[in-house]
């Protein structure tokens, strides 16, 4: 189903009250399942990054222009949560035009681009990963860990936790 | 649920691609609601109470039962108690405005 902007469903988190009235909100994030457009993640891209717009979502693949020190290229990055719950982003090609760019002169470029931060990793087959759980940490929010990333025509689905069992909702 | 807490059950929620833009940017929120379920513990009722009490006045204090909501309250000396025994409201939105029914 086609989406505008971002749709999140299915949210569940506790906080307490304390922490709320001492203005340092503690969340514990569950579950919740976030669809965005195209236009929705381009204009969530943070500043300064070389990634410049989103060319295309589909086919479980993101294709990003991207401009770096004059030079401009199509990359192709398949998203898929990591066995571990990290959100998992591959590098599948990088084109300049028409032209491939060969993976090892973009393997390189990527290893000095990708900034050493807690919660961001870069793993020995070139994928980025991104640990929302180290990053939110550090901001007083627990979240439960990646279960599914889907790419479908125009959308970009993410699923953090798992769903609430069938029928356990009155027991809550 | 966390005897403490407020535990959010279900949330649904739209942002348009402008109004991501005027988030990200800092110049507003424009969010379209489509689902809300919330539960507040006591205690966390308690505590949200404790926030709107004037410097001076006892904080208010509520109990919960099935079907009740007693609220205790004390504003220049004088007391309040609001006792409701209605089971539950319904907020209905129309376009004659809001309507709270209880039951």
């Amino acid at each position: 189903m086609a989406v505008r902007g971002l749709e999140l469903s299915g949210l569940r988190l506790t906080t307490s009250a304390a922490a709320l009235l001492e203005k340092k909100p503690r969340l514990d994030i569950e579950h919740f399942v976030l669809r965005l457009s195209r236009a929705a993640v381009e204009a969530l891209l943070p500043p300064g990054t070389p990634v410049k717009r989103v060319e295309r979502l589909g086919g479980g693949a993101i294709l990003l222009a991207v401009e770096t020190r004059g030079l401009r290229a199509t990359v192709e990055v398949r998203p898929g949560a990591s066995r571990e719950g990290r959100l998992r982003l591959e590098v599948v090609s990088v084109k300049a035009g028409i032209f491939p760019i060969p993976a090892m002169v973009w393997t390189a470029a990527l290893r000095s681009a990708v900034p050493r931060r807690p919660g961001l990793l870069l793993t020995a087959e070139n994928r980025i990963e991104v640990d929302l759980r180290v990053i939110l940490r550090r901001k007083g929010v627990e979240i439960a860990p990646f279960r599914a990333v889907r790419v479908g025509e125009d959308v970009l689905e993410l699923v953090i936790g798992d769903p609430p069992v069938r029928g356990a909702e009155g027991n809550r | 649920m966390d005897q403490e807490g407020i535990r959010v059950n279900d949330v649904a929620l739209e942002i348009s691609p402008t109004g991501i833009a005027a988030l990200v940017n800092k110049q507003g929120a424009e969010v379209k609601l489509t689902k809300l379920d919330v539960s507040v513990s006591p205690q966390a009722l308690n505590a949200l109470l404790g926030a709107v009490a004037q410097e001076g006045d006892a904080p208010p204090s509520a109990s919960v039962a099935d079907g009740r909501l007693q609220v205790q309250a004390e504003r220049g000396g004088k007391k309040v108690a609001l006792d409701l025994q209605v089971g539950g409201f319904r907020l209905e939105i129309t376009a004659a405005g809001l309507r709270i029914v209880s039951g």
